[in-house]
């Protein structure tokens, strides 16, 4: 028979043996905890930096863009070689910024829908060309048609 | 259980699967290239197959960003040749970069393709070299012609364009015309271009795009220019040209990556081979194909049978590996995956594409 003495040391090592263990999963558990939060912030300030210079590309494009059709309706009003060359400086910035939004990563669904905004870039370019043709021309009726084809172009 | 073990034993190891997005002309080289490999024993004994995606040739990023998902998405395909155009393939990089799987561009040449990442390369050089060549050759005229542009607003021709013009202007000449154009349905208004450019009169054309809109065009500008040069660029390329040109081709000068005046014994038996095979026109499209199929079995060979093996191995050209020998010469990759720039021009006849008297342009990178 186990002697009361015994009994007593045998509770303590167990409440002992218990304690520790308690202890190593609880530090090992906070750790984990600390460890997963500052992972996941890690994590969000990644997809917070790449969401905002997504927007900062994203800003680049419109703004350059619309300062584009402007140059192409100033152009028409007013052909001069600065306004053509303000033009083609403002098509050339939206290509780059456009070429540098594709080259981040993004699903294919949203890659597509960039690529379809770039050809659509691409075709308003020949149409405001085609309508700088048209009015040297002296054409105004046709160049007209075109500077409303151009309006729709643009729209979308 | 004996039978099953033996069965095992004897049955033929997986193939070796490479993808294809060429056109028809690239494709056949592809073909060829399968059935040389496979005639010398495969690839360390397993045969060497294609998965061709059909149809995927155009310039429209849809159909370019569908063909590479499918194919990156195939655990058994271990590289990729393609895709037919600049557009297309700066799509598609992105997709095969995120896939960590090989593309070999056979005629890609949109500068940006070198940025594309570690996974792109190409079998011809940058257009920065291209738009540097080709408004060398216009400087050099002794005539100084008034000199029109007109360029296919892709990747491809807006970026060759900003070469030639930029490298144009340094030498102190300036252009009379410079004008994009889209390809296909929306190429329409054919009287319109023509007048504006004749408007300008200008002595020469340089056209920085592909054949179709090409032929649609020059009759309306001869009508008006009748004495008007053409010098364009290697997206003029294809077999028509090449074997039995429409009289609008005739006396176009243009940009090849071959040297027609001085064919080696390989490409004049590549050459045969092609017209006894497919009696048609044998064109770069074709050779570029075959080499980059055979660079890629080699790879797999040599490298190891996994996507980053071949990586690794195409890296390696020219810095720790001697370059590979291909028909149209030793094939090695810069840090950006492009080869070095060699041009040559050749001229449209009545019987097909001649080799001009100009000096052709190769060397190192700028």
């Amino acid at each position: 028979m186990m002697g009361r003495g015994a009994r007593q040391r045998s509770l303590r090592a167990v409440t002992l043996t218990i304690a520790v263990a308690f202890a190593i999963v609880a530090t090992a558990s906070t750790l984990f905890v600390v460890s997963l939060s500052s992972s996941v912030r890690r994590s969000l300030d990644r997809g917070t930096d790449q969401l905002m210079i997504d927007q900062r590309i994203a800003d680049q494009i419109v703004s350059s863009s619309y300062g584009q059709q402007l140059a192409a309706f100033r152009y028409l009003k007013s052909p001069s070689p600065t306004a053509l060359g303000e033009f083609r400086v403002l098509g050339q910035e939206t290509y780059a910024h456009i070429r540098q939004y594709l080259f981040r990563p993004m699903p294919l669904t949203a890659r597509l829908k960039v690529e379809l905004i770039k050809e659509a870039h691409q075709t308003f370019e020949v149409a405001a060309q085609h309508a700088f043709d048209l009015s040297l021309r002296n054409d105004p009726d046709d160049a007209r048609q075109q500077v409303l084809a151009l309006t729709e172009c643009a729209s979308r | 259980m004996l039978s099953i073990v033996a069965l095992i034993g004897c049955s033929s190891p997986p193939p070796v699967t490479i993808g294809i997005v060429l056109n028809r002309d690239g494709e056949r080289g592809a073909l060829l290239a399968v059935d040389d490999v496979n005639a010398a024993g495969g690839i360390r004994g397993r045969r060497l197959e294609l998965r061709i995606m059909k149809g995927s040739s155009s310039t429209a990023a849809r159909d370019a960003l569908v063909a590479a998902e499918s194919l990156a998405l195939d655990p058994a395909i271990l590289g990729v040749v393609g895709h037919t155009n600049s557009a297309a393939s700066l799509a598609a990089s992105q997709v095969y970069n995120e896939h960590h799987i090989v593309q070999i561009a056979p005629t890609t040449t949109a500068p940006l393709y070198s940025s594309a990442g570690p996974y792109s390369f190409r079998m011809v050089a940058s257009d920065a070299h291209q738009g540097a060549f080709l408004a060398r050759l216009v400087a050099a005229d002794p005539a100084h012609p008034r000199t029109a542009v007109l360029y296919v607003n892709d990747d491809y021709g807006r970026a060759l364009h900003g070469t030639f013009a930029q490298n144009l202007s340094l030498s102190g000449a300036t252009l009379v015309y410079e004008a994009p154009f889209e390809e296909g349905v929306r190429f329409v208004d054919v009287a319109t271009m023509a007048q504006a450019i004749a408007h300008t009169r200008p002595d020469l054309l340089v056209w920085l795009g592909r054949p179709n809109e090409f032929a649609a065009l020059i009759p309306s500008l001869r009508a008006l220019a009748p004495s008007i040069r053409v010098l364009a660029s290697d997206g003029l390329s294809n077999p028509e040209i090449e074997s039995h040109p429409a009289p609008a081709f005739l006396g176009v000068t243009y940009v090849r990556f071959r040297d027609l005046a001085n064919s080696t014994p390989a490409i004049r038996l590549l050459d045969a081979r092609f017209r006894d095979r497919w009696h048609d026109a044998f064109t770069d499209q074709y050779c570029l194909a075959y080499d980059a199929v055979r660079l890629l079995a080699e790879a797999t060979s040599a490298g190891g049978s996994d996507r980053a093996a071949v990586q690794r191995y195409l890296t390696s050209l020219g810095r720790t590996r001697p370059p590979f020998q291909g028909v149209l010469g030793k094939i090695a990759f810069d840090e950006h995956g492009d080869p070095n720039p060699a041009y040559f021009l050749a001229q449209v006849t009545a019987s097909g594409s001649k080799a001009t008297t100009f000096a052709a342009w190769s060397g190192s990178r700028q």
